[in-house]
C-alpha cells in the first residue's frame, strides 16, 4: 500500500488528506510493522514446500497426509466396532440356544432363568435341582423338558409301614396279638409302656402281664443263648415269640415278670429280631 | 507487496517451488499482521493453517494476483471469524495477574489518550468494533480494493465504505485527542 492508496481511502471517508497527516503515518507504520516480521513455516507447511519443490506436482497438494491418517484410523475403528458387535451378538444367540436346551452349567441356567422370568416374553428352564448325596432320590429325576415351566415331579417318599418297625415308640404302639385274649393286659395302654428316649430305664406299667420290649443285648445279664427275658419255667404260658415276618420285634409276654435287663436299656430296643425271638 | 504476480501464481500452480515461496514470503507476513491486528491468540500458527488450506487449492484458483490476495484474506478472515465465536463460546480463562490489570484508569477517554501517547498502533486499532478493525486492515494490509474487502467480510460496498469512513474518523480523533494531550 502506498500513500497514495492511503490518500485514497481517505478521500473515500470524506476525510482531507493534508489535514490528517496523524492518520496517514498511522496507517504507514501500521503496514510496516506487518512487513518487518516473517513467520516461520511449521512442519507440516515446510513438508509441502518441501514435497511440491522435489515432485513438481501439484496433485500433491490435494490432501495432507494428516488427512489420510485419520480416514485410516477411522477405517480401523470401524472394523473393530463390527467385529466386537458381531461377537456379542453370536455369544448372546449361542448362550439363548444353550439356555434353551437346559444345557448350560446349573449357576448360569440358573441365572439366564431368572432373567427370562423377569424381563424376556419368554422363559427359559430351571435347572434342575442340585442333589446332596449321588444316592439320593432326586439325582435320577429327569429334567423338565425344554421350553416348559412343567414343575419337576419330584418322587414322594413312601408311607410309613406300619408293620415296619419306625423306633421304640412305635414298636410298642404296634399292639400285640394274642391268640389269647386273657394273656393280654388290660391296662397295657395302646402306646405301651412309656419308655424314656433318652436311655432312662423306664418302669414298666406292667410287671406280670404289661408288655415290654426286649433288649436284644448290651445287657450284661444278657444270656449268650439268647434267652433273657424269661425262661419257658418261670412263664410256661408265656407264648414264645415267633419272629414277625415284617421284622416286628418279638414282645415279650406273660405273667413273668421282665428281668431287669429287659427295661435296662431301652435305647437298644431297635430294629431287628430280638435274641430272644430265634427260634 | 512485492513479487507477487500473475506469473508467480500460475508458476505455482504448477508445482514451482520457487514460486510457492514467493507467495509465502509476499503475503505471510501480511497476513500475520492482519491476524495479530484482529486479536488472534496465535497469529504464527494461524498464518501457517491459512497457507496449509490456501497452497492445497491452489491449482483450483482463478483471478491471478488478485485472486490470490482475495483468496488468501478471506481464509484468514474466516480463521478470525472462527476463533472470536470460538472464545464466545468457551471463554479463555488465565490467573489474574495485577501487573496486567488495567482498570486502573476507568476513564476511557483518558485510556486512549495513554495508548496514542504510546503510538501503539494494535492498541488503538483495539478502539474500533470488529468490522471497522476488519475492513481497516484488510484495506491496509491486504492491499484490498473496496470490492474485494466487500468480498472477503461477505458485506456491499457501500457497507463495507461507511465502515471504512467511520473508522478512519475514529482514529483520526484519538489520534487528535493524542496530540493534543502531548
Amino acid at each position: 500500500m502506498t500513500d497514495t492508496m492511503v490518500r485514497e481511502m481517505l478521500l473515500d471517508a470524506d476525510l482531507p488528506a493534508d489535514e490528517s497527516d496523524e492518520l496517514v503515518g498511522f496507517l504507514t507504520s501500521l503496514r510496516d510493522s506487518a512487513e518487518s516480521e516473517q513467520p516461520m513455516p511449521d512442519a507440516r507447511l515446510a513438508a509441502l514446500f518441501a514435497s511440491t519443490a522435489v515432485d513438481g506436482n501439484p496433485d500433491a497438494l490435494d490432501e495432507p497426509e494428516t488427512d489420510t491418517s485419520v480416514v485410516r484410523l477411522r477405517r480401523r475403528d470401524g472394523r473393530l466396532a463390527s467385529a466386537a458387535a458381531a461377537l456379542a451378538i453370536s455369544t448372546v444367540a449361542a448362550t439363548g440356544v444353550a439356555a434353551a436346551a437346559n444345557e448350560l452349567p446349573a449357576p448360569a441356567q440358573l441365572v439366564v432363568s431368572h432373567f427370562s422370568q423377569h424381563f424376556l416374553p419368554f422363559e427359559f428352564p430351571a435347572p434342575p435341582p442340585l442333589s446332596p448325596s449321588p444316592d439320593d432320590s432326586g439325582a435320577g429325576q429327569p429334567a423338565a423338558p425344554a421350553g416348559t415351566r412343567e414343575p419337576i415331579p419330584v418322587q414322594e417318599q413312601p408311607a410309613v409301614d406300619p408293620e415296619r418297625p419306625q423306633g421304640l415308640s412305635q414298636q410298642i404302639v404296634q399292639p400285640s396279638v394274642s391268640d389269647d385274649p386273657s394273656i393280654a393286659s388290660p391296662s397295657t395302654s395302646p402306646t405301651g409302656p412309656q419308655t424314656s428316649a433318652s436311655g432312662t430305664p423306664a418302669t414298666p406299667t406292667a410287671t406280670a402281664s404289661g408288655t415290654a420290649s426286649a433288649s436284644p443285648s448290651g445287657s450284661p445279664k444278657d444270656d449268650p443263648s439268647g434267652d433273657t427275658t424269661s425262661s419257658p419255667s418261670d412263664s410256661p404260658s408265656a407264648e414264645s415269640p415267633e419272629p414277625s415276618p415284617t421284622g416286628t420285634p418279638p414282645v415279650v409276654r406273660g405273667g413273668g415278670s421282665p428281668s431287669p435287663s429287659t427295661t435296662a436299656s431301652p435305647t437298644l430296643t431297635t430294629e431287628g429280631p430280638s435274641p430272644t425271638s430265634a427260634p | 507487496m512485492k513479487g507477487v504476480s500473475d506469473a508467480v501464481v500460475t508458476a505455482a500452480q504448477a508445482g514451482d517451488g520457487d514460486a510457492l515461496a514467493t507467495i509465502y514470503e509476499a503475503l505471510a507476513p501480511r497476513v500475520m499482521g492482519y491476524l495479530r491486528a484482529r486479536g488472534a491468540e496465535d497469529p504464527e500458527s494461524l498464518t501457517n493453517e491459512v497457507f496449509l488450506h490456501v497452497l492445497v487449492k491452489l491449482d483450483r484458483l482463478e483471478g491471478g494476483a488478485g485472486g490470490l490476495r482475495t483468496f488468501v484474506f478471506s481464509v484468514a478472515h474466516a480463521r478470525v471469524v472462527d476463533e472470536t465465536r470460538q472464545w464466545a463460546r468457551r471463554p479463555a480463562q488465565s490467573s489474574y495477574e495485577i501487573e496486567y490489570d488495567d482498570r486502573r484508569e476507568p476513564s476511557a477517554e483518558a485510556e486512549a489518550l495513554e495508548l496514542v501517547a504510546t503510538r501503539d498502533t494494535l492498541e488503538l486499532l483495539e478502539e474500533l468494533n470488529q468490522e471497522q478493525r476488519a475492513v481497516i486492515t484488510l484495506r491496509v494490509l491486504g492491499d484490498l480494493s473496496i470490492e474485494e474487502t466487500a468480498h472477503v467480510v461477505g458485506k456491499s460496498t457501500g457497507a463495507v465504505k461507511q465502515l471504512q469512513r467511520r473508522g478512519l474518523a475514529t482514529l483520526r480523533a484519538l489520534l487528535e485527542r493524542g496530540e493534543q494531550a502531548r
